[in-house]
């Protein structure tokens, strides 16, 4: 029996604390004493769509969700999976039995212990109502030994389950079995978390308030990405929706805020002159990648495809679209992660080579046959990007039309090929969470390049997903980014950082995939 | 007057029936739907049509209407899709907001709009007349969305003296609830009284040169009596039609000033359902909103056939 | 009441399409000598040349984007500064009021068209009234912004688009107009006449009616084309206006709402040239209103 025990996964995660807790120690604050109390506005862009964490599934609804939900497995600083919920995880030499052993004495915001029929209870209504039931479409039965035992057995073996499970983008937050008959929607974030629910207007404020009798997860030494061990410090926490930028800024200068979301760099920079704002830089928020319509002529063609990725030049888009806050990066995972490709530089990438994108569309044959470029105005980055390499496409001699929509229209047009041939999106939880994310944008029959059939992609897939070691997982892995890449099956751009600020009060504050007011103090 | 009101109040059911035709078309031919929004962009078709019956938007459209049309007979305007509450609910807490909103950049309308206009016309063709004009015309003229960028940067971030957005309801700390809404409704009401001053000017000049006025002139009455007692009453009568204009204008440019100072109010509610797709939000709001615009031409037509009893047998 | 239709439009009231020659040329010398008029016709007319002409001298290319010019304020070489794209403002202001000209001349035409149509049949038809007003009155239920976006939002982006929902919000209004003013003109006497010498409704209401209360429907026509210039500018700044990167005035302002701080040239100027465009449609339209409204 593979015992995947907390002492093996303290051994990773110390590492992580360790580097996580380095910039603390170089700024001297190490040494502060936590001090409880306070209020705390984090002003947001945009709001979340639920407050149902099974229903939920955007980075919007994370950023509030995630101080209030737990989960039994949950990602660390770099997104690998760690504990939270479960103190011990025993997997089967098959990889189909995964037998969680709960913590004791962990309380429920109302107050109530959670127990095993709890946690089965949450999956089960996971199972029903969540956007990403497909993560438990393989469970063939859920028992409960003991009240602290919960054990899932799987009709397949599936040695990367945890990889699915550990997700915070709909997390499958344990809930009391009470809230678990309630339809989709109709939940409000009643778990675990350090934090505990008081309201939300639907539209621009949310609030929350520390759990007095939160059990932080002992067997951590410190907060660590969306797990470790957790302390709650502020006393009230709020959320507000503020959709301008500029407003935001202003707000903050007011004292109406306390901590913003996307501060816009050139704010960023004058803020970071004024001694009572700190900046901080958000390295993990989302990647800027191009998927390319493989149906849809002209880029049906291999040539004009490789033609488009010869022209684009991945620095000029991301230093207008991310505001010269970007990190070049060929692969679809952040460079830290455990499965960064060794052979990344192979990858084309950033060539802005006009002449070379000329010489691939004569080969193909072009004729000025029209390129749209489709994307959503919602999301600045993302419209800016496709602005700027509409701009490069037309001087390596293409003919590009924009199409811009909303979100949602946006969404809806991608999922037909006969619309579009680029569209310029984001992926957001994707590159922290690693490979696994990435099966269903990447291969199979909704793949986002709309290919019909692609062996090679699909063995890579396959040995992806039937790999039992990281070794092979990585070599898996670094097929498929190659095959993606050579086939121009999507571009990625870059690798897009944001800017967050806070009061300089606000002590220990440290930047993830969605904010944490966990574990920061007024000083 | 009993039978007018019962009339003009039967009116408007044909009238807002075809309001909630047109809304109900309109959203539904909008690309992309709620299961979309919630699924996520990346989810599977399996995920979306899941999610959809889940909403009921599987069902086919005009059975989607009829049932929508059966609960509205009930009073009841559905679930929101996405707010965890009643659409009934949802309004109810936006709608103050809106209200005082408008409520507020009327206080500031009115009076401003009304004397400057009777000052022009007063001083017509004098320098008064042409300052005041000019800035009426300007007011008209900008941009409302622009105007309230640049009282962002005047007064909160230069100044600092009024906050750049949010809200504070007034039974929370009532200063603060006005200090939040000031902007806004300022950049809201420099059109309002533009408008209102260029037609309390054109009126009043109207009035002016009718006969009765140039008899009690003639007669010696002066002129501010001419003005006061004579004129004003006349004029309400165009002015409290402006109002109604007023009004719509005010619940069109709350659509962006809303959006701009991020107020939880009725026309941030319609953006944001129509830009997530949460169909019953869109379509109670708006009925709402038209009920609201029809009680509102109601009133107004009423107070104009009180003040002018010719219009009553139209 | 036996006069013939020739006759009687020789006595219908005085509106430019029956006036003689001198009475036209007393209104167009009324029309020059009105100031405010005079003011509004210059600006307009600065600038359509500026819209017309523009494009064709100016060197520089309004899509042309650097990440080396970013932010760059104004000066004698980008007259209105650059935006974050590193493109000049002042080549995208004098493209931009090409296209948002186009779209508030587009708005006025099928507003204008349609609402005279919608309005001249509801006036004149009674039967058609009741059907036609009540699509008009709902249309108007809505305030006129939220229903643009409603269309915009409906029909996708596009600049095609944009003009549909803006024509469709503001068309009631004329509508409305047209049709008070052929209802008070289809009893008139001279109506009476051309119908009694056995002349066709449609030739009475688009040869004698429409002619005759097109004075109205013109000056509101301006102040459409002004609020059209005003509302695309919001449409864009809401995300659902013509689609980036056209440089529609909206799109330049929206593109620098984040950089209000920063970079406050992005927004104020392109916000100065809608301004003044407007009021140079408004002060036309109050000229026009002076002189050929006989009320005042």
């Amino acid at each position: 029996m593979a015992e995947w025990t907390r002492r093996r996964l303290l051994a990773t995660s110390a590492t992580v604390a360790a580097a996580a807790t380095l910039p603390r120690a170089a700024s001297g604050q190490a040494a502060a004493q936590p001090k409880p109390g306070g209020r705390a506005t984090v002003a947001m862009s945009a709001a979340t769509e639920t407050v149902d964490p099974h229903f939920s599934r955007s980075q919007v609804a994370r950023n509030v969700l995630m101080h209030m939900c737990e989960t039994l497995v949950t990602i660390d600083e770099r997104g690998s999976a760690q504990l939270q919920l479960a103190e011990e995880l025993a997997i089967s030499p098959d990889f189909k039995t995964f037998t969680f052993r709960l913590r004791k004495d962990v309380p429920f915001h109302n107050g109530k212990k959670m127990t095993s029929e709890d946690a089965k209870r949450s999956l089960e209504r996971y199972a029903r109502v969540s956007p990403e039931k497909a993560r438990l479409a393989n469970v063939d039965r859920m028992t409960t030994p003991d009240a602290s035992t919960l054990v899932v057995e799987l009709k397949s073996s599936m040695p990367s389950w945890i990889e699915l499970i550990k997700s915070p983008a709909s997390p499958m937050t344990i809930i009391p079995a009470e809230e678990c008959d309630k339809d989709a929607n109709q939940v409000r974030p009643i778990s675990t978390g350090p934090f505990s629910f008081v309201d939300w207007d639907g539209v621009t404020q949310l609030h929350g308030r520390r759990f007095a009798d939160y059990a932080p997860n002992k067997a951590y030494a410190g907060r660590d990405g969306y797990g470790g061990r957790r302390q709650a410090y502020l006393d009230e926490i709020t959320f507000a929706v503020a959709s301008e930028a500029s407003g935001r800024v202003a707000g903050l200068q007011s004292g109406q805020f306390d901590i913003l979301d996307e501060v816009p760099v050139q704010a960023a920079a004058r803020l970071a002159k004024d001694e009572r704002f700190k900046i901080y830089e958000q390295t993990k928020r989302s990647i800027n990648v191009v998927p390319v319509n493989v149906q849809r002529a002209p880029t049906d063609n291999l040539l004009v495809r490789q033609a488009i990725q010869a022209a684009i030049g991945q620095e000029e888009a991301m230093a207008i679209a991310a505001e010269g806050a970007f990190a070049l990066n060929p692969s679809f995972v952040y460079k830290d992660s455990e499965f960064y490709p060794a052979e990344a530089n192979r990858l084309i990438y950033n060539q802005n080579d006009p002449a070379r994108a000329k010489a691939l569309l004569a080969e193909a044959g072009y004729r000025g046959e029209e390129i749209v470029i489709l994307t959503s105005g919602d999301i600045p980055s993302l419209q800016e990007v496709a602005v700027v390499i509409a701009e490069q496409l037309k001087s390596a001699g293409m003919k590009v039309r924009l199409d811009v929509l909303d979100w949602p229209g946006a969404n809806a047009r991608r999922n037909d090929p006969t619309t579009h041939n680029l569209f310029s999106t984001a992926y957001a939880i994707q590159p922290l969470l690693g490979p696994f994310q990435y099966q269903r944008l990447f291969s199979g029959p909704s793949n986002w390049s709309f290919y019909k059939d692609d062996k090679a992609m699909e063995d890579a897939w396959q040995k992806l997903l039937s790999a039992t070691s990281k070794e092979d997982q990585r070599s898996a892995w670094q097929d498929i980014e190659l095959r993606v890449n050579n086939q121009v099956q999507q571009i990625k751009i870059g690798d897009r950082n944001l800017n967050q600020a806070t009061k300089s009060s606000i002590t220990n504050f440290v930047p993830y995939d969605g904010i944490r007011l966990w574990d920061i103090w007024y000083s | 007057m009993l039978i007018y009101v019962s009339r003009r109040l039967l009116g408007a059911v044909p009238v807002l029936i075809m309001v909630s035709l047109l809304a109900f078309a309109l959203i539904h031919i909008i690309p992309g739907d709620a299961a979309q929004v919630i699924a996520g962009p990346d989810a599977t078709a399996d995920q979306i049509a899941s999610i959809r019956a889940t909403l009921g938007l599987d069902r086919p459209i005009l059975e989607q209407f009829l049932v929508w049309l059966g609960n509205l007979a009930r009073f009841d305007l559905g679930m929101s899709f996405m707010l965890g509450r009643s659409v009934a609910q949802a309004i109810v807490e936006r709608l103050p907001v809106t209200l005082l909103l408008t409520l507020y950049s009327m206080v500031l309308t009115v009076p401003l709009g009304i004397l400057a206009g009777l000052i022009a016309a007063y001083k017509h063709n004098r320098w008064a007349d042409t300052a005041i004009m000019t800035v009426a015309l300007l007011g008209v003229s900008l941009p409302t969305f622009w105007l309230s960028i640049a009282g962002i940067l005047l007064f909160s971030v230069h100044l600092n003296w009024l906050p750049s957005g949010g809200y504070v309801p007034p039974t929370e700390d009532l200063l603060a609830c006005i200090r939040s809404l000031t902007l806004p409704a300022l950049a809201l009401a420099a059109f309002q009284i533009g408008l209102l001053a260029r037609m309390t000017r054109a009126t009043t000049l109207e009035i002016l040169r009718q006969d009765y006025v140039r008899t009690a002139r003639a007669k010696g009455v002066s002129e501010n009596k001419v003005l006061g007692r004579h004129a004003f009453a006349n004029v309400l009568v165009p002015v409290v039609t402006v109002i109604g204009i007023i009004v719509n204008v005010a619940l069109s440019g709350a659509v962006v000033i809303e959006e701009i100072f991020s107020l939880p109010g009725l026309g941030r509610l319609v953006v944001q359902g129509i830009l997530r797709r949460d169909y019953p939000v869109i379509q109670g709001s708006l009925l709402v909103v038209a009920m609201l615009m029809v009680f509102i031409n109601l009133m107004v037509d009423l107070l104009y056939a009180y003040l002018d009893p010719r219009v009553e047998n139209d | 009441m036996t006069r013939s239709a020739a006759i009687a439009d020789s006595v219908a009231p005085a509106t430019v399409d029956h006036m003689g020659a001198p009475a036209r040329r007393r209104i167009l010398s009324k029309l020059l000598s009105h100031k405010g008029l005079t003011i509004g016709a210059t600006i307009v007319s600065l600038v359509v040349i500026a819209a017309l002409v523009g494009p064709l001298v100016m060197q520089g290319d309004p899509m042309k984007l650097s990440f080396r010019t970013r932010f760059l304020p104004p000066s004698a070489e980008h007259w209105f500064g650059t935006d974050h794209y590193g493109r000049d403002i002042f080549t995208r202001v004098i493209y931009g009021s090409h296209l948002s000209l186009a779209i508030g001349l587009a708005v006025v035409l099928i507003a204008g068209t349609g609402g005279t149509l919608i309005g001249a049949l509801a006036g004149y038809f009674k039967r058609l009234d009741a059907i036609l007003m009540r699509v008009m009155d709902a249309l108007m239920a809505f305030p006129s912004l939220m229903l643009a976006i409603g269309i915009a939002a409906a029909l996708g982006s596009g600049i095609a688009n944009v003009v549909i929902a803006l024509s469709v919000a503001y068309m009631p209004r004329t509508a409305r107009i047209v049709r008070a003013s052929v209802m008070t003109l289809r009893s008139a006497e001279f109506v009476e006449s051309a119908r009694v010498a056995g002349v066709g409704h449609m030739r009475i209401l688009f040869r004698h009616i429409l002619p005759n209360s097109m004075a109205p429907l013109i000056i509101d026509l301006t102040f459409i084309f002004a609020y059209a210039v005003l509302a695309d500018a919001a449409l864009s700044f809401l995300g659902v206006g013509p689609p980036p990167p056209a440089p529609s005035w909206g799109n330049i302002i929206a593109d620098g709402r984040d950089y209000i701080v920063e970079a406050p040239w992005i927004t104020i100027c392109p916000g100065i040239v809608i301004g003044l465009t407007v009021l140079g449609l408004n002060l036309f339209g109050d000229g026009l209103r002076d002189v050929l409204d006989p009320r005042l």
